[in-house]
């Protein structure tokens, strides 16, 4: 299991290198972050050749994107608002976190109720899997932004972390649901649990294995959901509605070419998604035999 | 087994009928005495399984439904489907009856140990003090088949070979109480040396408990060395059940027989061949299904289903018949491919 672990954490490694270097190589060929940082008055004195070297950037892009340490430095300053990324993201941190958890707790616990009835009820599955293909089909951008312009009219939705969390929980719970009736479907109708019904295994026995297989599903979809849905739906919510949070920030940081701050998120998006996956993977590997001993057999 | 050697009737499926998108399994009837083991023979595809499916009163298809018939086992009902509806018996699955589906890979939980699925089994049917002395048992099957137990039971399905999965199935099936044990295709796995075995066992194991082993299986070796009575089925329905030992007179059970005949000479080999009936021939409920390829047809096997009726024998076996125009006992109804 640690082999595992530390298989993952290494192709992780490998990709945020590649990623960072990618951002190193390019970033500076777009705008040149010291010419920014000095148009902006942030480091009077100090001049171009100077804040080059502060910032690194006369260093192969190789060499910098071998540097991580040097992006997780909190004390680095912002290009844009020329304070440390310390103060920013401490006073930016907690709408992000509460739309995130708000999401997050509403999508899972609506999402399972819906994805249940949804299994009892031929057609409210159908039109949860119709509104589902038709979500997929409007970018989801489109979609907040629409529907922070028609709150805005009678709701005052304008900053509001409420309104903005629940739209991206009910979005992300649509897509819960779907996930939640078509594992259930495949589970119940798994032919060993047709033959635990048929040889006359107890009920509470044959419930537990649904499940766990279920479980088992649901993990498989749930870094995709999480990182993808609700991370990147928090970035949307944040624009759509206003809200000062860290999803914000980084556009405004892609916008400025902010490299310290563009740095520091990626590198922490990577931890998260990182540590997320593999306890996701773990747990995963803990649940599916098969998935140990393929896994066994792989290395 | 002679008549009056049958204590009684354990297994009574009457007309049963399933619907998918069209009927595939129509109007079949059945009974299986104590004490016996009949194989369930016929094509491939020609619903065995599904027959198998429906006396459990619930399918691996969700789309397939019971529109008719009733099932018992020892006289408690096992499912009825009256007005549209199926009111299933679900106490009495594993306690009176079991079936062990095709495919034992698939069959067997794939997240559990076969000891662990072993033990979850035996907690439904036994209580605490009794589960030892019934994993015990369960050794011992596996052990006179030749196979150390701890190999299948310390493993997950996936670690082990088709065989073996087979074995670990059958062993579940063997321990839960239940009076008929319907068996499909259980044997396919497994190599000689090792079903000479396990049907020894079988047959011992009915011969001691008293239960009965419905079996579907297309091996023909075993009709003569396992097998007391052939259920055969065509086209969604049993035609015939006849013992072993007795003259079959339908003439698609001759017609079937004499495809397992070894003496038969290459050119009637080739005359059967030629001759074989569709596998999935259209399922008639306005006449016999084999009536087109049949060559003792009469006018009424174009307008009537003939209903499986009991016939009289000399030696007091059972035996049932779907014919209207049957060969008779002592005529020679062997397949020489002239007639008709």
């Amino acid at each position: 299991m640690l082999r595992l672990a530390l298989y993952k954490l290494l192709g992780a490694l490998t990709v945020g290198v590649l990623f960072l270097g990618m951002i190193e190589f390019f970033a500076p060929r777009v705008i040149d972050p010291a010419v920014l940082l000095l148009a902006g008055g942030g480091h009077s004195g100090y001049g171009w050749r100077e804040v080059r070297r502060e910032l690194g950037l006369d260093d192969p892009w190789y060499v910098r994107a071998l540097s991580l340490w040097r992006s997780v430095n909190l004390n680095n300053k912002s290009l844009r608002y020329h304070v440390p990324i310390r103060k920013l993201i401490s006073s930016r941190l907690s709408p992000t976190l509460s739309i995130l958890a708000i999401s997050t707790a509403f999508s899972l616990t609506f999402g399972l109720l819906l994805g249940v009835i949804a299994y009892r009820f031929r057609l409210i599955g159908t039109m949860i899997l119709f509104l589902n293909r038709l979500m997929l089909t409007v970018p989801v951008f489109v979609l907040a932004s629409v529907m922070a312009a028609c709150l805005a009219g009678f709701l005052e939705a304008r900053n509001n972390i409420y309104y903005g969390s629940l739209l991206l929980g009910l979005y992300a719970s649509l897509w819960f649901s779907a996930v939640i009736r078509s594992s259930i479907k495949q589970e119940m109708a798994a032919q060993h649990h047709a033959s635990m019904r048929a040889l006359g295994y107890r009920q509470r026995d044959i419930t537990l294995s649904v499940f766990l297989g279920m479980l088992h599903h649901l993990l498989g979809a749930l870094d995709l959901f999480l990182s993808v849905l609700l991370t990147g739906g928090t970035v949307v919510v944040e624009y759509a509605f206003h809200i000062e949070g860290l999803g914000l920030l980084l556009l405004d940081a892609v916008h400025y070419m902010d490299l310290p701050v563009i740095r520091f998120m990626f590198v922490v998006a990577l931890v998260l998604y990182t540590t997320f996956a593999i306890g996701i993977l773990m747990l995963r590997y803990l649940l599916d035999p098969r998935m140990r001993l393929e896994f066994q057999r792989m290395l | 087994m002679k008549r009056e050697n049958i204590s009684r009737i354990v297994l009574s499926a009457k007309h049963i009928t399933v619907s998918g998108e069209n009927h595939i399994v129509y109007d079949a009837s059945l009974i299986l005495p104590s004490h016996t083991v009949m194989l369930l023979m016929g094509m491939s595809g020609s619903g065995k399984s599904l027959f198998l499916q429906g006396i459990t009163g619930f399918f691996l298809d969700e789309t397939l439904r019971l529109c008719q018939g009733k099932v018992t086992v020892e006289g408690e009902e096992i499912w009825q489907a009256k007005d549209g509806s199926v009111r299933l018996n679900r106490e009495a699955l594993g306690d009176k009856i079991a079936l062990s589906y095709q495919e034992a890979g698939q069959s067997l939980n794939p997240r559990l140990k076969c000891r662990h699925q072993l033990r979850l089994l035996l907690r439904r049917f036994y209580s605490t003090n009794e589960i030892p002395a019934e994993m015990e048992r369960a050794n011992e099957f596996l052990r006179v088949s030749g196979i150390e137990p701890e190999r299948v039971w310390s493993n997950y399905p996936c670690q082990l070979s088709g065989g073996l999965q087979q074995m670990a199935y059958l062993a579940l099936a063997l321990r839960t109480p239940a009076r008929v044990l319907l068996l499909d295709e259980i044997f396919s796995n497994m190599d000689s040396a090792l079903l000479e075995k396990v049907t020894t066992f079988l047959a011992h194991h009915v011969h001691d408990t008293g239960r009965s082993l419905l079996v579907v299986t297309h091996d023909p070796s075993l009709i003569s060395g396992f097998a007391h009575y052939v259920a055969i089925f065509y086209s969604g329905r049993i035609i015939e059940i006849v013992h072993k030992k007795d003259k079959p007179l339908h003439p698609f059970t001759r017609y079937f027989f004499a495809c397992f005949d070894e003496n038969l000479t290459a050119p009637i080999r080739q005359l059967i061949s030629a001759n074989a009936p569709g596998t999935r021939d259209k399922i008639s409920s306005n006449g016999c299904s084999y009536r087109h390829q049949c060559k003792q047809k009469i006018n009424k096997c174009d307008t009537t289903v003939p209903p499986l009726r009991e016939c009289k024998t000399e030696n007091g076996h059972i035996h049932f018949l779907a014919c209207f125009n049957p060969f008779d006992n002592h005529e020679d109804g062997e397949y020489d491919g002239s007639k008709g």
